[in-house]
């Protein structure tokens, strides 16, 4: 089994040893609650700044954590890359509603802002092109593997490299 | 009661022992790993059941709104994923409560739909019931080639029937004092009246489920029935031989 663990997993983990809510965590580190909760779905990716103050409010190893961080734009990448492109092994509780129309507006929305920027400019895209960010997506889940994962790949060291201009 | 009847009947009490059993052995690990003295509520401790024991990994998502939740094997791994989206669902009332329902749907899909769990399940030492050894591995079979709708329907009803089982645990209903009185109006048969849903309601608030899953579960063990007429729902209290039958049954499961 794959051993692997987030930074959004360890965090949260950290988190509940100390026995603290969202709340506290916000204290001790001046992020917000919501900003908090999306870091550990590891739906945000957090800045180096961040990452330093959450290791320091956790008594966490702030080396492991921020090559987790490292690792954030990719896995993100990839798991947005699968929502858009569907069922694809998984299994559901279904809800016995007809498919919606909202859900590509919905599921481009949640993306990391930074992710959803750099994504837009690469491909000369609005980042409120909603359809056509979700399009863009749909596209690369229909790669080939190989193509699929060298593109994750290259596309993440190049989110990374203009967030780290940004520190 | 018809032969089809009687067979969807016997196949949900299955999948309830099940659930019954899938859940007692995962509180059980998370009892003995984290040295609780108190049994927690079931909808405080799912989440744990899930992440601790089950080892998968939640997250919340936004997911078409055809579905409450789903659970994929990414990277060796297995991930649960709740709807971000099911409070804008129609029709959609107590969110929490289709949450930890979700939540427990999933978890069966991983103890039992998944071969990468295979491992997992042993390691967490969880006794498949009698008759179920050889179903579960044609299931899991089945699930790699290419699942029928049919297979599909089996393991749907599966999964649903044994979370619901699992979610409404009677160590909770005991400490809940709606329900309480929900068995004193029972025992004294007729209709409960509108207070009836109050009382549903909450119970399910309590336990942490959605209502109508509280509703159908308990019309299903025969404690009440839901009668349509005239356009309006009435709630409607059950023979007393089926209270006294739930009665000896939480007796034994709390000795």
């Amino acid at each position: 089994m794959n051993d692997h663990i987030s930074l959004g997993e360890y965090v949260h983990r950290l988190r509940r040893r100390k026995n603290w809510q969202l709340q506290q965590l916000a204290e001790a580190t001046g992020l917000s609650i919501s900003h908090l909760s999306r870091i550990e779905n590891d739906s945000a990716i957090p800045n180096a700044d961040s990452v330093v103050k959450l290791a320091a409010a956790l008594d966490g190893d702030l080396s492991a954590m921020l090559l987790q961080a490292e690792c954030l734009p990719r896995e993100i990448l990839d798991r947005y890359v699968r929502r858009a492109a569907g069922r694809t092994g998984a299994v559901r509780r279904a809800a016995g509603n007809t498919p919606d129309t909202a859900y590509a507006e919905a599921l481009v929305e949640d993306m990391d802002a930074r992710l959803r920027a750099t994504l837009a400019q690469a491909f000369n895209l609005s980042e409120h092109d909603t359809e056509g960010m979700f399009s863009l997506l749909q596209r690369i889940a229909r790669l080939p593997e190989a193509h699929r994962v060298a593109f994750l790949d290259v596309f993440a060291s190049e989110a990374l490299g203009d967030s780290h201009d940004r520190l | 009661m018809t032969a089809y009847n009687e067979f969807i009947r016997r196949r949900r009490e299955e999948a309830w022992s099940l659930g019954i059993a899938h859940r007692e052995n995962l509180v059980a690990h998370l009892m003995q790993q984290f040295r609780l003295k108190q049994r927690p509520l079931l909808k405080d401790a799912i989440d744990d059941l899930l992440v601790e024991i089950q080892r998968v990994r939640l997250r919340y998502d936004p997911l078409p709104d055809d579905a409450y939740a789903q659970t994929e094997a990414v990277n060796g791994r297995l991930e649960v994923t709740i709807n971000s989206r099911i409070a804008s669902m129609p029709n959609v009332k107590d969110v929490e409560g289709v949450i930890v329902v979700s939540k427990w749907h999933e978890s069966g899909h991983v103890a039992w739909h998944f071969p990468e769990t295979t491992a997992t399940a042993q390691l967490i030492g969880a006794p498949p019931l009698p008759g179920f050894e050889l179903s579960a591995r044609r299931r899991i079979v089945c699930r790699s080639i290419a699942p029928t709708p049919r297979f599909e329907k089996e393991r749907e009803f599966l999964a649903e029937n044994a979370a619901r089982a699992a979610a409404i645990d009677p160590h909770d209903l005991t400490r809940c004092d709606a329900y309480h009185e929900y068995v004193r109006r029972v025992s004294r048969g007729g209709d409960l009246g509108p207070s009836g849903w109050q009382i549903l309601a909450d119970i399910a608030g309590a336990i942490g489920v959605n209502r109508t899953v509280l509703t159908t579960y308990f019309e299903q063990r025969g404690w009440h029935q839901v009668i349509e007429e005239d356009g309006r729902r009435r709630l409607v209290a059950s023979p007393q031989l089926a209270l006294d039958a739930f009665q000896v049954r939480l007796d034994r499961t709390n000795s």
